[in-house]
């Protein structure tokens, strides 16, 4: 960190405050996913007691506060996470293991704020009522999501159902 | 001649789905179907990638099932690697994937053309030991060092 003016130190322990790291650098700064995918940049960094507990992204729809238990590397040109945000999720295309289209994930369900989730509500179509998908019915969920077994007609009719 | 409807597929069932990889990612739609003349069995299908992307032929060897409304491929074709950026372990844009190399379905190197003052040099190949991680882009491990060709 550089100072332009002369900086005086008015510290018991710290003599020479440029070796720190400043808070401010790190704004705007990137944020990639453990996939190298460019999640967006930090709005804001927060802190308690004095303690930096996470940053804010802000991404293209969403701010997102990523606890620093997800920090694998801070330098200076990006912040770069150990995992994949289950938000990333969300859009994503879900195919049954027989190939068939079930729809987009429009949302997750979760039991707590950890990076992990229980099931994602697909939705086919506008006006359908989505459908739950539990978790360990996942197979792949990397650039799309497949499923390892088949989604019956009365799963999906189940929608057509309630919207009756 | 009958034909049993479940076990026999068509052109139809075929053409104009989309090709999903064992990643999910969607490669493009199938266009073509290529069938041997002597045989009469179908040796594989082409893929359109979409604009400015090259079409991708892909044996019948890697495709895993003929789905409902998708072709569902077997393994990952490295094709699809070119053009990924390649970002350091520091979150840098170091270059550009420029093509790879295999070895019985198994990547062994990444050729990347990597960027110097803004321009991007002669592809170098780097074995994928020194790559941690391929997703949306390639992140190199943390101990990788850009080559010296590349800084002259």
């Amino acid at each position: 960190m550089k100072f332009l003016k002369q900086t005086v130190s008015l510290s018991s322990s710290i003599n020479s405050p440029e070796s720190l790291k400043s808070l401010r650098s790190s704004l705007k700064k990137k944020v990639y996913a453990q996939s190298g995918e460019k999640l967006g940049k930090i709005k804001d960094l927060l802190i308690e007691k004095g303690v930096l507990k996470g940053a804010l992204v802000s991404t293209r729809d969403i701010n997102m506060f990523v606890d620093k238990e997800y920090f694998e590397n801070d330098s200076e040109k990006a912040l770069m996470l150990n995992m994949d945000p289950i938000t990333m999720l969300v859009g994503k295309k879900v195919f049954d293991s027989d190939g068939k289209y079930v729809g987009k994930v429009k949302n997750l369900i979760r039991s707590n704020n950890s990076n992990n989730f229980t099931s994602i509500m697909v939705r086919k179509r506008m006006f359908m009522k989505p459908i739950e998908i539990h978790k360990t019915l996942i197979e792949t969920s990397k650039k799309n999501i497949i499923l390892n077994r088949t989604i019956e007609k009365n799963e999906s009719r189940q929608e057509k159902d309630n919207n009756i | 001649m009958s034909q049993d409807k479940k076990k026999t597929i068509t052109s139809d069932d075929i053409l104009g789905k989309e090709a999903v990889d064992p990643e999910g990612q969607i490669l493009g739609i199938v266009i073509k179907l290529h069938i041997s003349k002597e045989e009469k069995t179908l040796t594989g299908i082409t893929i359109d990638q979409g604009f400015m992307k090259p079409d991708l032929f892909i044996g019948t060897d890697h495709i895993k099932n003929f789905g409902i409304d998708t072709i569902f491929l077997s393994s990952v074709p490295y094709d699809k690697l070119k053009g990924m950026k390649v970002i350091s372990s520091d979150g840098e844009i170091i270059g550009n994937v420029e093509g790879h190399a295999q070895k019985s379905q198994k990547l062994q190197e990444l050729r990347i053309k990597f960027k110097k003052d803004g321009l991007f040099k002669k592809p170098i190949s780097i074995k994928v030991s020194e790559i941690k991680q391929i997703g949306d882009s390639v992140i190199m491990k943390p101990n990788f060092k850009i080559p010296e060709q590349v800084k002259e």
